[in-house]
């Protein structure tokens, strides 16, 4: 794990650009940490008794905040707005008023202003599901993964964590941004909006277009497509063989499944294809896994061991590259873990240089900001 | 309508779905999208030239043009124009130096080094466009012993660390049934691009933008990651457990394989459901009054919520635990989803023409702007359909300088290979 090191001479992609977060939910929090790690100056505004997040799971065992709170608000400042306060109702109108962009959550007031990009982030658009209420599993059940996730005969799974919330906060992100970059020709900003709905729907696989092609869909009792999850001698691997029949079969040694007319065509092979599996099972048993993966990627094949996030965090590959990093937190009195960046731009800095704040840690700080530096 | 990113060009050469998914989130945006395919290396998702299984096909017939008529490819590029181009023909070098002069971004989804070895990566299209931002979305990124792995949605999943956390507790990995991680990498891929078009307005110049899918797929489990750096130790998989609520799964209703997911998320909730299910007992029962006590008792919790749902549509129920202001939704498959009011009301869905597969649905994306709305107006192109307009309109080539590209192999309307081509040996 490397620690942070300054990069205040590169550029950013949103430097000077001014946010304030008064979502309360992971998706808005993550389109907020996204603005963050680009350069953005992102205020997250907190009640009194600081925003849900710092008390959803997965917790820290013996800290105030959640891992999710961290993960979620890692490069930001803090300011707690008591809405009942006088001085703090001048403070988030000039926070407002400074703001590029606000992020809020569905219903919640938006705020004036022609420059304005005003997101707003929820569950469900206007339509049948607009007085729902939605949850991970909730939208994973409407979005048509989670009919099709786990085993035939066996209730369907919604998969892990929040996926479809930080779907939902990516495609904030990218619409503000948009706009944002929208905003330099025309001058104006404009609302926008990402629900977890929509967001969700769109990551589906197909499932509407297989449908009006043919009326088929996907289900848990087989996927529509070449994989294999085979267990081998020390631990699972997966392997999707869309072309190169010949390589997947040479890595399990099964060098004459190539001329066998069961498995002649794409076509063939997909007739043929749980025979297949029970082939490649076979031979897996009794080898390992790094060993099946070397080959089936020799024979340009893709195939993955299931690696735990124990195993991951210290691979050779995430050492290598730099995954995680040690960041101090706003005051330097600690320092927490990150992911420090989803993306690497020549010439420039992105990514996470600074921990979570604490609640209203940078009150003043952002105070003196918005007063010095109106829109 | 327009979009936030009219006047913005991308020369797209990606294959499958996460490459082509992210093109078509800039054309929708507004973008004007050209992918560029190679005749010998098409998209592997335009599928066997003699047809692969038949539900890849409209009405389950391939037909005599099947790689024009694959739903997997017709469905991820949409509102693209394509160029058939094969860039290692006498004459391609100087197309592309044409194209990248008047474009904004290069998007491709190649292991590390291919776009060079092709001649567009960055080093080289910056010297022919300074202001061309090429941005790369291999499976891992460069410098790492995993870095030349092929990855694909299925695969890069386990990759990213997320199969470990799911399953039914048994040991057994489940995998996400749509591959996630594709859709997952071309939305991380749009978000790296519209970062880099703010980024050259604050430059004058472009860059080269790199998102490694897996890595980037890890922020979406995020919290787990750090949990295991800072306690050694991160979530179990048991079905549909949640560390915070219960009952918290997807419970049997009338019909074979139909299901309610439901999901208590706090105690006033847990009350309500009682009161639904005409189980005041359950409600005073001391081993259900919180959520911690519900979660430890949520074997016999779970038997009490099964018998009530079993007999009931799930649908009807779902309707009703909502009104009453209890989190749960009917689990859907591909025909609930593509006959659900709520995809058409928010504009989820459109119908689009196509030349070999007639009018048909497509999902659509979830990006909404009030003033530059976008959206899909455009079918899947035809491979190559667009050859001459790119070149004659675009380029502003003559047709004997045209007819020349199409004798030397540069440019095809047909493809030359497909996914039955065997590609160990090639570097592409």
């Amino acid at each position: 794990m490397t620690s942070s090191s300054p990069e205040h001479a590169a550029p950013t992609p949103l430097d000077g650009v001014v946010v304030a977060d008064t979502t309360q939910s992971v998706a808005g929090q993550y389109a907020g940490r996204l603005l963050a790690m680009h350069g953005a100056t992102v205020v997250l505004v907190e009640p009194p008794e600081g925003t849900a997040t710092r008390r959803m799971a997965p917790r820290q065992p013996d800290g105030p905040d959640s891992y999710l709170f961290r993960h979620l608000n890692q490069g930001k400042a803090s300011v707690v707005v008591d809405r009942s306060s006088p001085d703090h109702a001048d403070l988030l109108r000039d926070l407002l008023d400074r703001a590029d962009v606000l992020l809020r959550d569905q219903g919640s007031a938006g705020a004036p202003g022609d420059r304005l990009v005003d997101c707003e982030i929820g569950d469900f658009p206007p339509g049948p599901y607009e007085r729902w209420r939605g949850t991970e599993m909730v939208h994973q059940a409407l979005g048509g993964a989670m009919n099709a996730t786990g085993s035939a005969g066996r209730p369907p799974l919604y998969g892990i964590g929040h996926r479809a919330a930080y779907a939902t906060g990516t495609t904030a992100y990218i619409t503000v941004v948009a706009a944002l970059y929208e905003r330099r020709r025309s001058g104006r900003g404009q609302r926008v909006r990402a629900t977890v709905f929509e967001s969700l729907a769109a990551m589906g696989q197909n499932l509407v277009s297989q449908y009006s092609y043919n009326g088929t869909a996907e289900n848990r009792a087989r996927y529509p497509g070449f994989l294999a999850v085979l267990r081998c001698a020390d631990a699972w691997v997966v392997l999707f063989a869309i072309r190169n029949w010949p390589g997947l079969c040479r890595a399990f040694g099964l060098a004459g499944l190539a001329d066998d007319p069961r498995f002649a065509t794409a076509a063939d092979r997909m007739a043929n294809w749980p025979a297949a599996v029970d082939l490649l099972q076979e031979r897996a048993r009794a080898m390992r896994a790094d060993d099946v993966v070397a080959g089936c990627q020799a024979g340009r094949v893709s195939a993955e061991k299931v690696s735990s996030l124990a195993d991951l965090v210290g691979s050779p590959h995430w050492q290598a590259r730099s995954v995680l990093r040690r960041v101090p937190s706003a005051g330097g009195s600690r320092e927490e873990t990150a992911l420090h960046r989803i993306a690497a731009f020549s010439g420039a800095a992105a990514g996470i240089t600074a921990g979570s704040p604490d609640p209203g840690a940078d009150t003043d700080r952002i105070a003196a900001l918005v007063v010095r530096e109106p829109r | 309508m327009n979009g936030p990113l009219d006047g913005v060009r991308v020369l797209e050469f990606t294959t499958a779905w996460a490459g082509p998914f992210a093109g078509r989130c800039l054309a929708y945006l507004g973008a004007d999208v050209i992918k560029i395919e190679a005749p010998g290396h098409p998209d592997s998702w335009r599928g066997a030239a003699r047809g692969g299984a038949p539900f890849y096909y409209p009405d389950l017939d391939p037909g005599d043009d099947p790689q024009n008529r694959d739903v997997l490819f017709n469905s991820q590029n949409l509102d693209k124009r394509s160029l058939a181009l094969d860039l290692k023909a006498p004459g391609s070098a100087d197309v592309m130096r044409d194209l990248i002069r008047s474009a904004d971004v290069i998007l491709a989804n190649f292991t590390p080094g291919v776009l060079d070895r092709l001649g567009v990566g960055y080093a080289a299209a910056s010297a022919v466009n300074p202001r061309v931002i090429v941005a790369e979305m291999p499976a891992f990124g460069p410098g790492g012993p995993l870095s030349g792995h092929q990855g694909m949605g299925k695969t890069m999943e386990p990759a990213a660390g997320m199969t470990g956390l799911m399953g039914y507790g048994d040991g057994t990995p489940v995998l996400t049934g749509p591959a996630i991680m594709d859709p997952t990498g071309g939305l991380n891929a749009v978000a790296a691009v519209v970062s880099a078009l703010e980024l050259r307005e604050r430059t004058g110049r472009g860059c080269r933008a790199e998102v490694a899918q897996v890595e980037a797929a890890a922020h979406w489990i995020g919290e787990h990651v750090l949990e295991q750096v800072d306690t050694g130790r991160t979530w179990r998989p048991g079905g549909n457990d949640v560390a915070y609520a219960a009952p918290h799964d997807a419970f049997p209703c009338r019909g074979a394989d139909q299901w309610i997911a439901i999901a208590v998320t706090d105690d006033r909730q847990w009350r309500v459901l009682c009161g639904q299910m005409g189980r005041a007992d359950l409600a005073a029962d001391p081993r259900y009054a919180t959520a911690a006590a519900r979660i430890h008792h949520r074997t016999g919790l779970d038997e009490a919520v099964r018998a009530w749902t079993r007999p009931q549509d799930k649908r009807d129920l779902a309707g009703l635990l909502q009104r009453a202001g209890v989190p749960a939704a009917p689990v859907l498959d591909g025909a609930g989803i593509a006959a659900d009011p709520a995809m058409w009301t928010a504009g989820m869905v459109a119908e689009l023409d196509h030349p070999r597969v007639g009018r048909r649905a497509y999902s659509t994306l979830g990006f909404r702007l009030s003033r530059t709305p976008g959206g899909h107006r455009r079918a899947a192109p035809l491979f190559g359909e667009h050859n001459d307009a790119v070149l004659r309109d675009l380029l502003g080539y003559d047709p004997g300088r045209i007819a020349r590209l199409r004798r030397t192999g540069a440019v095809a309307d047909r493809p030359t290979a497909d996914t039955e081509t065997n590609t160990e040996r090639r570097r592409t």
